[in-house]
C-alpha cells in the first residue's frame, strides 16, 4: 500500500485518500478487466490487493508499429530523462521498467511497473512519479503512447476531506405538532484539501485557471502561462481510498467547479506553501457515484 | 469503311494529334489534427516553428480544439510537446 497506514479495529478505521481529476464529464474508468481496449484506464481493471496501485487510473498504452528499437522519455515537472535504445527482438517488460526506472524523473524500481508480454505494454508510474507525460521514439517505425485522462490531484497538508450536507425543509400543518414530511432543499457535496505540490498543476487547480505550455526558442526561456478566469472550470474528480474490508472505496462524480478562496503564504522555513482546493459537484445527485468494494475479481 | 480507315489510302486525313493543355495536378499536403490532451493544460502549447527571414522566432500554438498541423511533422510536434509535460493526440 502506498498511502496512509490503516488501524482496524471494530471497523474504527484511519487511513488516506488520494484524488485524481480529468476534464469535466469524464467517465469513470471501467473496473473490468475485460474492458481492455476502449478507455485507457479500463486494461488493469480494478486491483482489490490495493486500492492505490494507481494501475486503473493512470496507465500509458505503450504499442510498437513495426521498430526494431525504440527511447522512451519521461517529463516530469519540467525535468526530462530520457532511456537508452530499447532493442525489441526479445524485449520483455521487465527491461524496460529497468530502463524506465534508471530515469531520475522515475526514481526506481518501487515508482514503476510494466506489464505485456510483447507490444502493446502498460506502462504505470507510481508515487511520487505520478503525473508526467511518457513518449517513445522509434527506429525504423512508429511508437505510439496512449495517456490515461485523469492526472493526480497530488500530496496535500492534511489528506482530503469528503463532505455531503443538506439543507432541510420541515414541513408542517396546522393540526400536527409534529412534521408531515421533510424535504431536502439542497446539498453541497464537496471534497477539500490544502494541496502541497508547488507546481503548476496545483496553480491551475487552486485558481479556477488554464494554463498554456511554452516552448523555449533561442531568445525566450520557456515557461507555463497560467490564465486565471472567470469562466467557471469543470472538472471530473474521483477520491480513492480503502474500506475495513481492506478493499477499496470510490467517490466519484462527473463534474465538480474548484471555486475555493486561495491564501498562500511563503514562508522561509516556517511552512510549506499550501493552496486550499474545495471541489463542489455541479451535477444530478443520481450521477455522484459511492463504489464500496467487498471482493476482488473471480 | 471507316472514315479513319486510311489502309488503301484513301478516304480522310488522320485527325491531327491534340495536344492537350498540360495540367500539373499538386497533390494537396496531408494533415493530421492535434490537440492537447491534459486536463490541466487547458489552453494549449506553444512550440517553436523555426524562423522567419529575418531571424525572428516563430511559434506554432496547437489547442484543445485542434490544430490542423502537416501530417510529416506530427511526430515532431508531439516530441516538442512532450518536453515541455504537455500530451498531444491525433485526432480521429
Amino acid at each position: 500500500m502506498a498511502i496512509g497506514d490503516l488501524y482496524n479495529a471494530s471497523n474504527v478505521i484511519v487511513g488516506q485518500a488520494a484524488a485524481y481529476f480529468a476534464n469535466g464529464g469524464t467517465a469513470l474508468p471501467s473496473l473490468s478487466t475485460l474492458a481492455a481496449g476502449g478507455l485507457l484506464g479500463s486494461t488493469g481493471g480494478w486491483n482489490g490487493a490495493d486500492p492505490f496501485d494507481p494501475t486503473w487510473i493512470l496507465p500509458f498504452l505503450v504499442t510498437n508499429s513495426g521498430s526494431t528499437a525504440f527511447t522512451m522519455t519521461y517529463v516530469r515537472d519540467g525535468k526530462t530523462a530520457t532511456t537508452a535504445s530499447l532493442t525489441v527482438a526479445g524485449l520483455t517488460a521487465a527491461a524496460i521498467a529497468t530502463a524506465l526506472a534508471g530515469l531520475s524523473t522515475v526514481g526506481g524500481a518501487g515508482n514503476v511497473t510494466v506489464t505485456g508480454a510483447a507490444s502493446p505494454w502498460t506502462v504505470v508510474m507510481k508515487g511520487p512519479a505520478e503525473g508526467g507525460v511518457l513518449t517513445a521514439t522509434g527506429t525504423g517505425g512508429t511508437v505510439a503512447v496512449l495517456t490515461s485522462p485523469w492526472l493526480p490531484c497530488g500530496a496535500t497538508d492534511q489528506g482530503w476531506q469528503f463532505g455531503a450536507n443538506k439543507s432541510t425543509q420541515t414541513i408542517g400543518i396546522e393540526e400536527q405538532s409534529t412534521p408531515v414530511a421533510t424535504t431536502v432543499t439542497s446539498q453541497a457535496v464537496s471534497l477539500a484539501a490544502s494541496l502541497s505540490e508547488d507546481i503548476t498543476r496545483t496553480l491551475t487547480l487552486a485558481l479556477n485557471a488554464t494554463a498554456q505550455a511554452v516552448a523555449p526558442t533561442t531568445a525566450s526561456p520557456g515557461f507555463d502561462n497560467v490564465q486565471l478566469t472567470d469562466n467557471v472550470l469543470q472538472y471530473a474528480v474521483v477520491l480513492v481510498t480503502q474500506n475495513p474490508e481492506g478493499f477499496g472505496r470510490i467517490i466519484y462524480a462527473p463534474a465538480w467547479t474548484q471555486l475555493s478562496n486561495v491564501s498562500v503564504n511563503f514562508r522561509r522555513a516556517t511552512e510549506k506553501r499550501m493552496f486550499p482546493v474545495g471541489f463542489q459537484t455541479v451535477c444530478q445527485t443520481n450521477l455522484i457515484q459511492l463504489l464500496n468494494f467487498t471482493a476482488a475479481h473471480s | 469503311m471507316s472514315d479513319n480507315d486510311t489502309a488503301t489510302g484513301e478516304g480522310k486525313p488522320s485527325a491531327p494529334e491534340r495536344v492537350l493543355p498540360s495540367v500539373s495536378v499538386e497533390a494537396e499536403p496531408k494533415t493530421v489534427v492535434l490537440k492537447v490532451d491534459s486536463p490541466f493544460y487547458m489552453t494549449g502549447a506553444v512550440l517553436p516553428d523555426g524562423e522567419d527571414e529575418h531571424g525572428n522566432a516563430l511559434t506554432l500554438t496547437v489547442t484543445r480544439d485542434g490544430t490542423e498541423v502537416p501530417a510529416d511533422r506530427a511526430d515532431e510536434l508531439i516530441e516538442a510537446a512532450a518536453a515541455l509535460g504537455v500530451n498531444l493526440t491525433r485526432s480521429e
